[in-house]
């Protein structure tokens, strides 16, 4: 289990139940039992439940489904799957890297060769000026 | 066949994720039409409890919940306005997955700072009854 990721979603979960109720996650150690429901143990309703896993979507720039808290309710469990979450997430960002430093370097091909093409080959233009002088 | 969904939201809470300026929340649960709508509203709290309200009303009465099948930001809720606050008026309807959804009854009630939502749903003629206005503000 990722200790950053399992603080991060602690924190953001603490700051949304400390708005709330005024009580901090420290006073529910229940909740940070790795073996007990963590969403279950929070007492929150659908309402913070949204609010707790869109703030976990901006903090870790991820998309989750309404019911993956459902399914991987422990603490573990959430940390786990937010840390694949995020992978799935870095390999389309690096994926998409990769197509376009491809698609960069055959512009930049491209354009030495039309400037290597030009340095050997003067048009008739430049051809004429240097006649003129 | 008819399902009941019921639910209730308090207005402060939902004041509180407006104000603390949760575009994250807002765009997830509300679609875009539902935010641009909101500007036409000055109680954009009510409006947006209504609206979570219904959604969740909505949900329960169908019997799935906030799920992946049925995502809140899926539900395009049209309320209409009046202009002493809002109001349910016959206009009311709602959209699921572009599907229209027509309610035999939909009621809200404002009970001191929160919004019910009562919800009749008839899921095989969809067809709409709405029988009732009534200022909850």
């Amino acid at each position: 289990m990722n200790q950053k990721i399992c603080d991060a979603v602690v924190q953001i979960a603490d700051e949304v139940i400390k708005r709330e109720s005024g009580t901090t996650l420290k006073k529910k150690k229940a909740v940070l039992d790795k073996n007990v429901s963590f969403m279950a143990s929070l007492e929150v309703d659908s309402l913070l439940a949204l609010e707790i896993i869109s703030r976990i979507e901006k903090k870790f720039g991820i998309k989750l489904q309404e019911d993956d808290f459902v399914h991987f309710d422990t603490l573990e469990n959430i940390t786990d799957l937010i840390e694949r979450k995020i992978a799935v997430a870095s390999q389309k960002v690096l994926s998409g890297k990769g197509a376009r430093s491809l698609k960069v370097e055959k512009a930049v091909k491209k354009t030495k060769s039309i400037k290597a093409v030009g340095s050997k080959k003067p048009g008739k233009l430049s051809k004429k000026i240097k006649a003129q002088r | 066949m008819l399902s009941v969904g019921v639910d209730i939201v308090e207005i402060d809470r939902m004041a509180r994720i407006i104000d603390n300026g949760d575009d994250a929340f807002l765009n997830r649960v509300f679609t875009a039409y539902e935010i641009r709508r909101s500007k036409k509203f000055s109680l954009k709290a009510e409006y947006y409890a209504m609206i979570f309200a219904f959604k969740e009303s909505f949900v329960k009465a169908l019997g799935l919940g906030f799920t992946r099948l049925s995502r809140p930001g899926d539900i395009d809720v049209h309320l209409a306005n009046q202009e002493n606050g809002l109001w349910i008026a016959k206009n009311t309807k709602a959209r699921f997955k572009g599907q229209r959804i027509d309610f035999l009854d939909l009621q809200f009630h404002r009970v001191g700072k929160h919004i019910v939502c009562n919800l009749v749903i008839h899921e095989e003629g969809l067809c709409v009854k709405r029988n009732s206005k009534e200022k909850i503000y």
